[in-house]
């Protein structure tokens, strides 16, 4: 590595100052003298003075700082000494990974009137000189990954890194001519293509038939093109499912006849663009749409969950600019699932990180990355489950606005290749193609290519040069570089014309990328345009104005061919059609065997209350208040819903509400989905309850259930495995099937496969996931009910009725069972009409509060909607509407049951919403009655009091467990 | 009227509030520009033909070293002339919001005791060590900014990783004149309480005017509390009717800004 002399100039509070990045240390690792350093690198070519006024003016604050200035080679002995003898851990990025403070210094110093060819951060503690060794490396592993950072210890850093080299080699040919089976699987394996034997045998023949041998270039290009990541060839590939003695159902393409045909079929008046974009384009309001969209970022977010979650909310945004012409980013959604942040250190498998290391980086990730960009993220969700040990699952959405007649985008020929916003690095290397490769205890050191940290501000930057250039409508096309980077954008947005790339034009961060690199590197914040020339100056004015860079690098042809050079030479020459359509298509087989599994007998609880407390406190239930205020769901001032609500600000809202337009009361609802615990027992139980419960909560804040569409997202297990294939199977026909009678029309969708772990002999593969996200209009942002109860003295409603279905519920996890009686939708039409009807109620201004029945059912509603209202709440359990199997409080109190809400009528309108819903045979009986002693009374079918428990003692159960973060349970060091 | 307001908003690299700053100033009568700091930079005289300067919130270069270093070094050094020459000889007016407030206060134009620029008070990390998004309730105190309701008690969100206010050396925190706003509990009491002080902010100060009132700022956000329903009691109260906030303290500026 190349290395820079360099100053340090360490930055750290003054006595007396919180310094809250020690504290935290400090707390895990039980030890009382720890200072926190901000250190920075600067050449060693700048005078004493330079350094002088970079610490005073720039990197330190006159009123709160003090810093120190170590010389070129000096050691760090003695470097603090008012804080006594020392010793020290130190963090610093590897070179090459990306350190927005460090370039921004470089830019800073410029306003100083200094100059300088690099800088660097790093951040360093001070520890007690007797701690041991041990306890330094232990130290170590909580400050760094060794993903992305190198720990030092004892030691400043030896200088300033200068990533790069000279690149050496360009058009490198890779014979496949007379290879077999095995040598073609080699190459595969080596190059981290991810092709399998059949994709590698159909490149073989076609370089064949055209007589020449393959270039690397055009086999990464193939390899990023087929990938799981941009191609969904599972999915969308031939399938033939066998479920009980049925006779086998063959699938041509899987998702074009399930998911696709239900849309097809509902024929929605909203669906503008669906399945085609980067995202789904629904109408608004006529003269607007809605693009909406959904990723997943699992693979990156387990090996360096900071970069890895930021980075997957920065793909998802740039999904949506690069949507149609470009939509505005108006909110994020995030949804994780991770094992118990208790889990024990000796669970955690080797090469695992600890799922509260997990929680707390991909919280600090999305946090650092969403807040930044300006765009509020307004709900989520956090499902615990221990077979997410080895496979986090990381969902992130963005919802954006567009004019309508922006909604269609085709690059012409001639038109000039423009990339814009970050600069290519060797980043991200084979992240498409890593993300079909199954974890293992290597995956750390294989793949740290395709971990990435994001930087916000340039995508920032990006999207406001991009929105203002769409207005003038300066450009043809643009597309985002994601997974496959400049190779997938490009390939894609001329697949039906030609591109011709001058690789060497693309700017780099640093020299020596090959131009293979170049051409697959997924480098953050960059999007690709097509301009036609008399916009091109225009254009670059644009980009100069919002401060970011933009460079030609080639051309839209018509020859259908995909041409790549590089410094003149030809490195690739690829017919699109090849590209695009050339991928085989093998059949899969697929097989549903339900698990045999009975109900439990429990035995009857003795004290109701003690339950009801432990299912607020189980973490897939309790407040997640300590990551929902990291997240700004403030900005762009359109928040007419927030994520916690009620008198309190601490009641778990059902859906976020945003209004985009501030002239206007009109608004879109969004929330999600998901029960990855009912995959246990049916995968169709698991995707109707995730349908059910994403349109249930945007219905109980406003939505307009005939004015709701859906989006898919699968996280599976190995597909290749006939029985889960099977049960994704089942699972679609299912979502399908409700979606069509709920007549929601999928917007758009994305799967992740083959989330499994392996560790010696053992595989942990995640339970089947298929989240549901609903977005439906809000037709008067004013209408909307709270999630809990508003004013004593009111009746209160439970619609629908309560079947004895606890498998999978939180009530017998917490009991150590999981049973066979998982929640199902039952008749759809009666439950689709039932949330029909109760908009109309909502609409009509009768409803002051409405709360979805989901984990921990009826019980944990009622607790929660009392004590976020600051009310008490009288409930009677012999008034539920409920099964005739059901004879105990229990059952009814946690069941399950989908399609369920409470809701507290304006008492004024409750005569017209009883009757109104009688009439109309929706289910409703009135369960309780709101009082102001703040105290959750129930009594029990035989009419004993089976329940009660102050709001106090509910909410601190409720609010307590996560309170202070997954690293307050002082785990997480296992790496 | 008249003469009303015309207000240059303040675009930096990664300041993500202009629009809705933007949108409040309008409602409130002002006539609105936006300018990069590239462009203002390049001509900083455009300034002297406003009346307000707005900086709006966000995360400007990233607050990359700290909050609005970067920002606040580009204020002093390259537009420290022009900013001193528009509210000491022009008579301008300026409003920092969140970001804005840090840039204000880490540039010297807050709370500006002595004159020229030179930073005196700072704005650090939340005693929380991370980003708080929520409401809360500000006290308007007897200050120098005689435009402000004083007395009223406001309610608007923060959203801030850094709002941490601490005094210098030489700024009377409990005494000052010079402090425009305070965090207060349900009673009304200024309080160093987590989290209705969300930041742990010293002598509870949310916000600061400068010796002549001309120039506030404050790190809750008034630009995400001027329409009814950003409020989160919205639809549980009736609050349609009550001007918010945010839309009061617009209004104000941009009353006391024209004429």
């Amino acid at each position: 590595m190349r290395q820079m002399e360099a100053w340090c100039v360490e930055v750290a509070v003054r006595p007396g100052l919180v310094d809250a990045a020690a504290a935290e240390l400090s707390q895990q690792l039980a030890s009382g003298s720890v200072t926190s350093i901000r250190g920075f690198l600067l050449p060693a070519t700048l005078t004493r003075e330079e350094v002088e006024r970079a610490a005073s003016e720039l990197l330190a604050d006159p009123i709160t700082d003090r810093y120190v200035i170590a010389t070129p080679g000096a050691t760090c002995d003695d470097l603090w000494p008012d804080i006594g003898a020392t010793t020290r851990v130190v963090a610093r990025r590897r070179p090459g990974v990306m350190d927005p403070v460090a370039r921004s210094v470089q830019t800073a110093l410029a306003d100083l009137g200094i100059e300088v060819e690099a800088a660097g951060t790093y951040r360093s503690f001070l520890l007690d000189r007797n701690t041991s060794r041990a306890d330094l490396e232990y130290a170590g592993r909580l400050i760094a990954n060794d993903v992305i950072e190198e720990c030092l210890i004892d030691t400043l850093p030896p200088g300033l890194p200068l990533p790069g080299g000279i690149c050496c080699e360009t058009r490198v040919e890779v014979p496949l001519a007379g290879l077999d089976e095995d040598a073609l699987n080699e190459i595969s394996r080596n190059g981290v293509l991810s092709l399998n034997a059949a994709e590698m045998r159909c490149i073989q023949e076609h370089f064949a038939s055209l007589g020449r041998t393959p270039t690397l270039t055009e086999l990464e290009t193939l390899a990023q093109t087929w990938s799981e990541h941009c191609n969904h060839k599972t999915l969308t590939g031939r399938v033939v499912y066998e479920d009980g003695d049925a006779e086998p159902r063959i699938y041509e393409n899987l998702l074009k006849e399930t998911i696709f045909t239900t849309t097809q079929r509902i024929d929605h008046w909203m669906c503008v663009s669906v399945f085609v974009d980067n995202a789904g384009i629904v109408d608004f309001d006529g003269k607007d749409c809605l693009a909406i969209k959904v990723e997943t970022h699992n693979h990156p977010s387990a090996i360096e969950p900071f970069g890895g979650a930021g980075t997957g909310i920065g793909g998802v945004i740039r999904d949506i600019l690069g949507t149609g012409l470009g939509a505005k980013p108006l909110c994020n959604l995030d949804v994780f699932c991770v094992a118990a942040p208790d889990t024990p250190e000796a669970e955690v498998p080797a090469g695992c990180l600890h799922p509260a290391r997990v929680l707390d980086g991909v919280v600090r990730g999305v946090r650092d990355y969403g807040n930044p960009m300006g765009i509020p993220t307004v709900t989520g969700a956090v499902h615990f489950d221990q077979d997410f040990l080895g496979n986090p699952l990381v969902y992130a959405g963005t919802v954006g606005i567009l004019p309508k007649t922006h909604v269609r985008k085709a690059a012409l020929p001639g038109d000039r290749i423009v990339v814009t916003g970050g600069r290519t690095g060797r980043d991200g290397i084979h992240g498409a193609t890593f993300s079909s490769v199954q974890l293992d205890e290597a995956s750390e050191t294989v793949s740290s290519g395709a971990v990435q940290i994001g930087d916000p501000i340039t995508e920032k930057k990006v999207t406001d040069a991009l929105i203002e250039a769409r207005d003038e409508g300066l450009y043809h096309a643009v597309t985002d570089c994601g997974a496959g980077g400049l190779s997938s954008a490009v390939g894609e947005m001329g697949e039906k014309i030609g591109a011709r790339v001058e690789l060497e034009r693309v700017l780099l961060k640093y020299d020596g990328l090959t131009p293979t690199e170049i051409w697959i590197s997924e480098a953050q914040e960059r999007m690709v345009f097509a301009v036609p020339p008399q916009h091109l100056e225009r254009f670059h004015e644009i980009c100069a104005r919002f401060e970011v860079e933009s460079s030609e690098i080639g051309d839209f042809t018509d020859t259908k061919h995909l041409e790549l050079s590089y410094a003149g030479e030809s490195i690739a020459d690829l017919e699109m059609e090849f590209m695009h359509n050339g991928l085989p298509r093998p059949t899969r087989h697929a097989r549903w065997s339900p698990p045999q599994l009975s109900d439990p007998e429990l035995p009857w609880p003795e004290d109701l209350n003690k339950n009801l407390l432990e299912v607020l406190a189980d973490p897939c239930v309790c407040s997640k208040e300590w990551i929902v205020r990291q997240f700004d769901h403030e900005v762009q001032g359109q928040s007419a819903a927030k994520p916690l609500t009620g008198s309190t600000r601490r009641a778990p809202g059902d859906a976020a509400v945003v209004a985009p337009k501030p002239d206007s009361p009109l608004g879109f609802a969004v929330a999600t989905g998901l029960n990855p615990r009912y995959s246990r027992i049916d995968p169709a139980s698991m995707a109707e309850a995730a349908l059910d419960e994403a349109i249930r909560n945007v219905v109980a804040r406003g939505g307009d259930p005939t004015r709701c569409v859906i989006l898919d997202n699968y996280c599976w297990g190995n597909t290749d495995d006939p029985e889960q294939l099977g049960a994704l199977v089942r699972a679609t026909e299912a979502v399908c099937e409700a979606a069509f009678y709920y007549r929601t029309p999928f917007v758009s969708g994305k799967d992740s496969l083959h989330n499994e772990y392996h560790t010696g002999d053992k595989t942990i593969a995640i339970p089947g996931c298929l989240l549901v996200t609903a977005l439906a209009i809000v037709p008067d942002v004013r209408e909307i009910p709270d999630s809990a109860f508003t004013a004593p003295d009111r009746n209160v409603y439970l619609v629908g009725r309560t079947h004895k279905e606890l498998g999978g519920s939180v009530y017998w996890k917490l009991a150590g069972k999981l049973g066979a009686s998982a929640p199902r939708l039952g008749d759809p039409a009666p439950a689709i009409a039932k949330l029909r009807f109760l908009h109309e109620t909502i609409g009509n201004g009768w409803v002051a509060a409405a709360h979805d029945l989901s984990e921990g059912g009826l019980a944990v509603a009622a607790a929660e909607m009392a004590f976020g209202g600051g009310v008490g709440l009288f409930l009677d359990v012999a008034n539920v509407d409920y099964d005739d199997d059901i004879e105990r409080d229990d059952e009814v109190l946690f069941s399950e049951s989908l399609g369920r809400l409470l809701v507290e009528p304006h008492p004024e309108h409750e005569d017209d919403f009883v009757n109104f819903l009688t009439r109309l045979n929706v289910p409703i009986r009135q369960v309780g009655r709101t009082v102001t002693e703040p105290v959750l009374v129930a009594d029990g079918i035989t009419g004993d009091r089976v329940l009660e428990i102050t709001n106090a003692d509910l909410e601190r159960a409720w609010s307590t467990p996560l309170a202070r973060g997954p690293l307050a349970f002082g785990t997480g060091a296992s790496t | 009227m008249s003469n009303l307001a015309t207000a240059l908003v303040i675009k930096a690299p990664g300041t993500n509030c202009d629009v809705e700053n933007s949108d409040a100033l309008r409602r409130a009568g002002a006539s609105v520009e936006v300018a990069t700091t590239g462009e203002l930079l390049a001509s900083p005289e455009m300034i002297l033909r406003k009346r307000i300067l707005c900086l709006p919130g966000g995360f400007a270069h990233g607050d990359d070293v700290a909050s609005a270093r970067i920002l606040a070094n580009q204020c002093r050094l390259r537009l420290g002339d022009t900013l001193q020459r528009f509210v000491d000889q022009e008579g301008g007016f300026v409003l920092g919001i969140c970001n804005g407030f840090q840039a204000l206060v880490k540039t010297g134009l807050l709370p500006r005791t002595a004159g020229g620029l030179r930073q005196e008070c700072s704005v650090v990390h939340n005693d929380s060590g991370h980003y708080e998004c929520r409401w809360v309730r500000l006290r308007i105190e007897s200050s120098a900014c005689a435009w402000l309701p004083q007395g009223d008690v406001w309610e608007m969100p923060v959203g801030h990783g850094e709002g941490k206010f601490v005094p210098g050396p030489n700024f009377d925190a409990e005494a000052s004149n010079l402090v425009a706003f305070r965090y207060v509990d349900a009673d009304d009491s200024p309080t160093t309480d987590y989290p209705a002080n969300p930041n742990g902010s010293l002598a509870a100060i949310a916000g600061l005017t400068s010796p002549d009132g001309r120039v506030i700022g404050l790190m809750p956000h008034p630009d995400r509390s001027y329409l009814p329903y950003h409020h989160p009691d919205w639809g549980r109260r009736e609050l349609e009717g009550d001007e918010m906030a945010g839309a009061k303290l617009f209004r104000a500026l941009v009353a006391a800004a024209s004429g």
